[in-house]
C-alpha cells in the first residue's frame, strides 16, 4: 500500500541519485499512482534546477581571476622563501628538508625523549644531595673498635731436664716409680725392666717424636 | 613538451595533468600555476558557498593552493589530482571554520552572497544591454533567492549539498571526508532542498521557479 510519506522519505535519494535500480523503478511506479508525491518530487528537482541556474552567477568572472592569479603566485614565492628550493646549493639543502611521520609515532618519541630527560635531570639534580648523605652515613656508621680477638700461640719451649729415676728412692722416704709408670717406655722394654728391675738405666731410651711433656710444677709431697 | 597519454573509450585523450604535477613536484611554479589554473574556479566556488562571503572564499582557496603546493610531494596518485585536492579543500574548510569558531565564538560576519549580487547589480544591467533584460533580472533575483536559501543553512549542511549537487560525490564519500554518519547527510540535503524550494516559493503544485522566484508572476 502506498505511503506519502515513506515516499517523501525517499525522494532525497530518489533526486540525489542514491537509489539501488530496483527501488527506483519501485519509488518511480508509486509517484505514477500518487499526484501528490509526483508532484513534490517535481518540485524538489525544479529547486536543484534553480540552483544549478543560479550558481554560475555568483562566481566571479573577469578580472577577478587575474589578480587571483597573481595573489596565488605571491604565496607561492612568499612560502618558499627568498631563494628558492630547487636553486639553493646542495650542502643547504638538507638543512630545508623536512619528512613527515605518523602521529602516534612523533608522540610515543615525544614522551619517551620527555620521560628519559626528566630522568637524566632528576638524577643530575638528586646526584649530589645523596652522594652527600651517604657519605655522612657511611662515616657515622664506621667506628674503629678494637675487639680482642684470642689466638692460639702455639709456646715451644726446649725442656732439658735430667730425670732421675731412682731420685725419690734416693731421698729414702718415697718408693722408687716403677718404669711401666714413665711414659713412652715400650711394651717390650716394661718387660725387660720389669725382669730387671734394679739395673733400670736410660740407655737406648727412644722418646717418640710426639711426645708431649707436661710439665707439672709443684711439689710432691704435698699430697 | 611532454605530455602523457591515455586512452578513453575509443579516443586517445592527451592528458598533460600528470606532467604538470611532476614538473610542480619537482619546484617548477609555473607548471603549478598551470595545474591550479585547471580546478581554481572549482575550489573557489565551494569555498564562496561554503563562507557565503567573497573575502573570506578568497582566504580560503589561497590557503587550499599553498597547502597543496607545499604538500604537493605526498600525492602519490592513487586517486585523481581533483580527489586529493578536494579533500585538502574540505579539510582547510573544516579547519578555518574550527578557528573561527573559537575567535568569534559563532556564524562568521562579513558580507552575504545576497550583498554581493545587489552591489554587482547594477553592473549586471549594464552588461544585460543587447540581451533580453527581462529573463537577466529574473536570473540575478533568482540568484538572490537561492542566496538567501543558502544563508539559512549551517556551513557544513552547505558544504553537504555542495559535494553532494555539485561535486557528486556519493554518502559514503561524503561521510568519510566530514567524518559524520550518513542520516547527517541525508537530512542536511533535505533541508538544503526544502530551504530552496521555500525561498524560490516552490510548492508542490508549482513547476515555473522562474517566475515564482522573480516575484511570483
Amino acid at each position: 500500500m502506498h505511503d506519502c510519506s515513506k515516499t517523501k522519505e525517499d525522494l532525497t535519494d530518489l533526486v540525489f541519485n542514491e537509489m539501488g535500480a530496483e527501488d527506483e523503478l519501485r519509488l518511480l511506479e508509486e509517484m505514477e499512482a500518487c499526484r501528490d508525491c509526483r508532484a513534490e518530487y517535481h518540485s524538489m528537482r525544479e529547486a536543484l534546477g534553480a540552483f544549478d541556474t543560479a550558481a554560475p552567477e555568483m562566481i566571479p568572472a573577469g578580472e577577478f581571476w587575474t589578480h587571483h592569479h597573481a595573489r596565488m603566485r605571491e604565496r607561492l614565492v612568499d612560502a618558499a622563501g627568498a631563494q628558492p628550493r630547487d636553486e639553493l646549493p646542495f650542502w643547504r639543502r638538507p638543512l630545508r628538508a623536512s619528512f613527515s611521520i605518523p602521529v602516534p609515532v612523533a608522540v610515543a618519541a615525544a614522551i619517551l625523549l620527555a620521560a628519559t630527560s626528566l630522568l637524566a635531570i632528576r638524577s643530575f639534580i638528586l646526584r649530589p644531595e645523596v652522594g652527600r648523605e651517604q657519605a655522612n652515613a657511611a662515616a657515622e656508621k664506621i667506628q674503629y673498635v678494637e675487639v680482642p680477638v684470642e689466638r692460639r700461640v702455639v709456646e715451644e719451649r726446649v725442656v732439658t731436664r735430667t730425670v732421675y729415676i731412682n731420685r725419690r728412692a734416693r731421698r729414702g722416704n718415697q718408693a722408687a716409680p716403677s718404669l711401666q709408670d714413665i711414659p713412652g717406655m715400650t711394651a717390650s722394654r716394661k718387660e725387660d725392666a720389669s725382669i730387671t728391675a734394679p739395673q733400670v738405666t736410660l740407655s737406648g731410651f727412644q722418646p717418640p717424636a710426639d711426645v708431649k711433656l707436661t710439665v707439672i710444677k709443684g711439689n710432691l709431697n704435698e699430697k | 613538451m611532454v605530455v602523457t597519454f591515455g586512452t578513453k573509450g575509443n579516443f586517445l585523450v592527451i592528458d598533460g595533468e600528470g606532467y604538470l604535477i611532476e614538473r610542480a613536484r619537482e619546484g617548477d611554479r609555473e607548471a603549478f600555476c598551470m595545474l591550479a589554473r585547471r580546478f581554481e574556479r572549482r575550489v573557489y566556488s565551494l569555498a564562496l558557498f561554503y563562507t557565503r562571503n567573497q573575502s573570506d572564499a578568497e582566504d580560503l582557496s589561497q590557503e587550499v593552493w599553498l597547502k597543496v603546493y607545499r604538500h604537493l610531494q605526498s600525492f602519490r596518485g592513487e586517486s585523481s589530482f581533483y580527489t586529493w585536492l578536494r579533500q585538502i579543500t574540505v579539510n582547510t574548510f573544516l579547519n578555518h571554520r574550527r578557528s573561527a569558531l573559537k575567535q568569534v565564538g559563532g556564524e562568521s560576519q562579513g558580507l552575504r552572497l545576497v550583498e554581493i549580487e545587489s552591489v554587482d547589480y547594477e553592473d549586471a544591467l549594464r552588461l544585460s544591454r543587447g540581451r533580453d533584460m527581462e529573463d537577466d533580472l529574473h536570473r540575478k533575483m533568482l540568484v538572490e533567492r537561492v542566496g538567501e536559501a543558502l544563508s539559512e543553512l549551517t556551513p557544513q549542511q552547505r558544504l553537504i549539498f555542495m559535494l553532494k549537487h555539485s561535486e557528486g560525490m556519493t554518502y559514503e564519500e561524503i561521510s568519510a571526508v566530514l567524518n559524520c554518519s550518513t542520516g547527517t547527510i541525508k537530512k542536511s540535503l533535505f533541508r538544503a532542498v526544502q530551504k530552496l524550494r521555500q525561498h524560490l516559493g516552490l510548492k508542490s503544485e508549482s513547476r515555473s521557479y522562474l517566475r515564482c522566484a522573480a516575484g511570483g508572476k
